[in-house]
């Protein structure tokens, strides 16, 4: 149902009418559509019609599943289960096979002897917990590795390796964070010296410690050992320290992707999953090179912005003459962004031809106010290189400006409501399938995009009538959405 | 975002099944046949409806289950324990339907139309043809119908369709199972059920067999 234009507080959409059904729609828009069924009986018998197929759907009964698949499923799994303890067993050494099995029966009798036996062995009540101290402290993320091979392997290919010392914008002091007691305490540190760094920890602190070692103990033995000698190559290892910032930010990166994502990645031979993991870190390293960094975005912006004033007269001199007088009649404001756009375009596509060309000094100027991380990453590259950058970063601020600090964008942004009604009211059918089929991210950098072509003056995207200017968006090559001219 | 400990104790309180899982995550098999139990039904059967096909909806089911047991000891509680299971779903699926698509040389563009194939309406009303009097419809015609209906539909609309009527997801969760955003399923859902309103309502109401409307089928607009 399109929505009644001549009527405003009639329009009504369907996806809203279905949202009603659902119960996801906010108190203000169910109100209105409340009102709607009372005063308007076409949306009362489409939205009963709309409910009366759903119920429909009631008739689609789950099918009774007996317990042979259920038996089935516990047996393959069980078939598994018992080919990864295999896979297990035989990438240990030779040397442990044998105490890896009498270790497991061995544990196994330890469980029974319970509380007992761990009061014997340990009569200090925080015996334990100091044992496993730098364990129980990281206790999730040393259940993310596999065993030492693997964090070994993310180590040698340096991957979650340390970043470049990163110093901040001039007249900024960088962060210093004193290095984590823990950590500082794990490798060969002597119990005593555990016990007094436990002692001045805070209580939040201690209470998940216990917490930690709480779990560390419902863990079936073996899964308790795999742990502690995990724990223990890592503290014995000359460069223990970076492996556990490996296996830190391994376990960071791991949190931070998407469900089916890290499902899949984990569900990968460790060979295999260290491929993997290089891949997606070599495919994130383009896209970030193709953004800028977001602490750049004001630096970038100011400097823009006074090289458009400098070179007003040259850009609008090379604009066609009917056009120049147009444009000189604006306002300054929309001069000034018109020049912005046409230089980033030019730059981008070839570099000067009837824009001014920068000069070295302007590249000084550009690269004296971005983060000094920036500036290393433009200094190894070529003046045209540095360039092709800066203005993909500049493209990138206008379009994606969401996505870096707000505030500072040359362009007003759309709120979250807006670009909701400028997806339900102003696309085609065609637009919204194509923004439907795409990722998440990618969906709202595309709907953020047809929104700039359509609402923002068409001056700005096509100054010099060239049908290609879609072939200068950053980013992998995309199908061309459809047109957003209506 | 860190899930701390705390977090994870909250949210198990709040969903059983996370509850389960990090019981099996901590080796419990009882916690992993029950968890098995409590979902295998629901997810043979919108596997069913994704590959059309109930054997493949069992094999597929088992490799889900598999998946899950062989991340149990990563598993981190950062969400319904039923999206987590519901994108592995997705996934295995996807992979199966393309697997089919490759094994029988079917182009991309029918593998999008769904398990009927490119002409779904052509399917249903032969399926249906001298089926369909104007009298009451009995219940295995009636579910005959509504499942072809939703087999017309393409395979987004009809996860998003399943997921939200069966697993009882908000848009969100659905969003997050399938890597998009929440006003894109909202428009997904709204078309899917206005698609089964043109298909589903002439039939129950006047025994009419579907028109069809060619290739617009599955995303043609509401006319209201």
């Amino acid at each position: 149902m399109a929505p009644d234009p001549t009527n405003p507080q009639k329009a009504v959409s369907q996806d809203d009418l279905v949202a009603y059904l659902d119960g996801e729609l906010d108190e203000q828009a169910s109100r209105r559509i409340e009102e709607l069924l009372v005063s308007d009986p076409k949306v009362r018998k489409t939205l009963q019609q709309l409910e009366r197929t759903w119920d429909l759907l009631d008739r689609l009964e789950a099918p009774a599943v007996d317990r042979k698949l259920a038996q089935s499923t516990l047996e393959v799994v069980a078939v598994a289960a018992a080919e990864d303890a295999r896979r297990q067993q035989a990438e240990l050494p030779r040397h442990r096979r044998r105490s890896w099995l009498l270790g497991t029966a061995g544990l196994l009798a330890a469980a029974l002897a319970g509380f007992l036996s761990v009061t014997l062995l340990w009569p200090d009540p925080q015996g334990q917990l100091l044992e496993d101290l730098p364990l129980l402290d990281g206790l999730d993320q040393y259940r993310q590795i596999d065993d030492f091979r693997f964090l070994q392997m993310l180590h040698d290919e340096g991957l979650f390796a340390e970043d470049q010392p990163e110093d901040q914008p001039d007249g900024h002091q960088p962060d210093v964070t004193p290095p984590d007691p823990v950590e500082a305490l794990a490798a060969g540190s002597s119990r005593a010296r555990r016990r007094r760094w436990l002692e001045a920890a805070s209580p939040t602190r201690k209470a998940n410690l216990a917490v930690a070692l709480e779990r560390l103990e419902a863990f079936d033995p073996g899964e308790q050992q795999r742990l502690r000698e995990l724990s223990r190559q890592i503290e014995e290892a000359p460069d223990g320290q970076d492996f556990r910032e490996v296996m830190r930010r391994y376990y960071e990166w791991l949190k931070e992707l998407p469900l089916y994502r890290r499902a899949e990645v984990l569900e990968l031979p460790a060979d295999q999953r260290v491929a993997l993991i290089k891949k997606m870190q070599e495919e994130a390293d383009q896209q970030a090179l193709r953004q800028p960094d977001p602490r750049d975005a004001e630096g970038l912006l100011s400097w823009m912005k006074e090289y458009a004033a400098r070179h007003e007269s040259e850009v609008l001199g090379s604009l066609p003459e009917d056009r120049r007088q147009e444009e000189l009649k604006a306002n300054p404001e929309h001069r000034r962004r018109l020049v912005m756009s046409i230089l980033w375009m030019r730059w981008h596509r070839g570099l000067g031809e009837d824009v001014p060309l920068p000069t070295d000094a302007d590249l000084v100027e550009v690269r004296s106010r971005l983060v000094p991380a920036t500036r290393r990453r433009l200094e190894s590259k070529s003046p045209e290189q540095q360039w092709r950058l800066i203005a993909s970063w500049a493209r990138y601020l206008v379009h994606y400006q969401g996505d870096l600090r707000p505030g500072v964008a040359p362009f007003p942004e759309p709120g979250e409501a807006e670009l909701v009604h400028f997806f339900e009211y102003e696309l085609t059918p065609e637009q919204r399938d194509y923004l439907m089929g795409l990722p998440g991210k990618e969906m709202q950098r595309h709907l953020r995009r047809m929104y700039y072509r359509i609402k923002l003056p068409r001056s700005l995207f096509q100054p010099l009538d060239d049908p290609d200017s879609s072939s200068i968006w950053p980013g992998p090559s995309v199908p061309e959405p459809p047109s957003a001219d209506r | 975002m860190v899930v701390g400990e705390s977090s994870a104790r909250r949210r198990a309180l709040r969903d059983p099944d996370v509850r389960l899982m990090l019981e099996v995550r901590d080796g419990s098999a009882a916690a992993f046949e029950e968890l098995m139990l409590r979902h295998q039904g629901r997810l043979v059967m919108i596997l069913e409806h994704l590959v059309g096909s109930r054997d493949l909806a069992e094999d597929l089911t088992q490799d889900v289950f598999l998946r899950v047991y062989r991340s149990r000891q990563r598993y981190q509680p950062g969400a319904k324990f039923s999206t987590w299971l519901y994108t592995i779903a997705n996934n295995v699926a996807a992979n199966a339907l393309r697997s089919q698509s490759r094994r029988r040389e079917v182009n991309l563009a029918a593998s999008e139309s769904g398990p009927l194939g490119a002409h779904p309406l052509e399917v249903m009303i032969q399926a249906s043809s001298g089926q369909i009097p104007a009298r009451q419809l009995d219940k295995a015609e009636a579910r005959d119908i509504v499942r072809l209906a939703l087999a017309a539909l393409n395979e987004r609309q009809r996860l998003a369709v399943l997921l939200n009527k069966f697993e009882g997801m908000s848009y969100a969760d659905i969003a997050e199972t399938m890597e998009l955003t929440p006003q894109a399923i909202k428009s997904l859902l709204s078309r899917a059920r206005v698609n089964l309103r043109d298909v589903l309502e002439p039939y129950f109401q006047r025994g009419e067999p579907p028109v069809a409307k060619g290739q617009d089928f599955g995303r043609h607009e509401c006319s209201d």
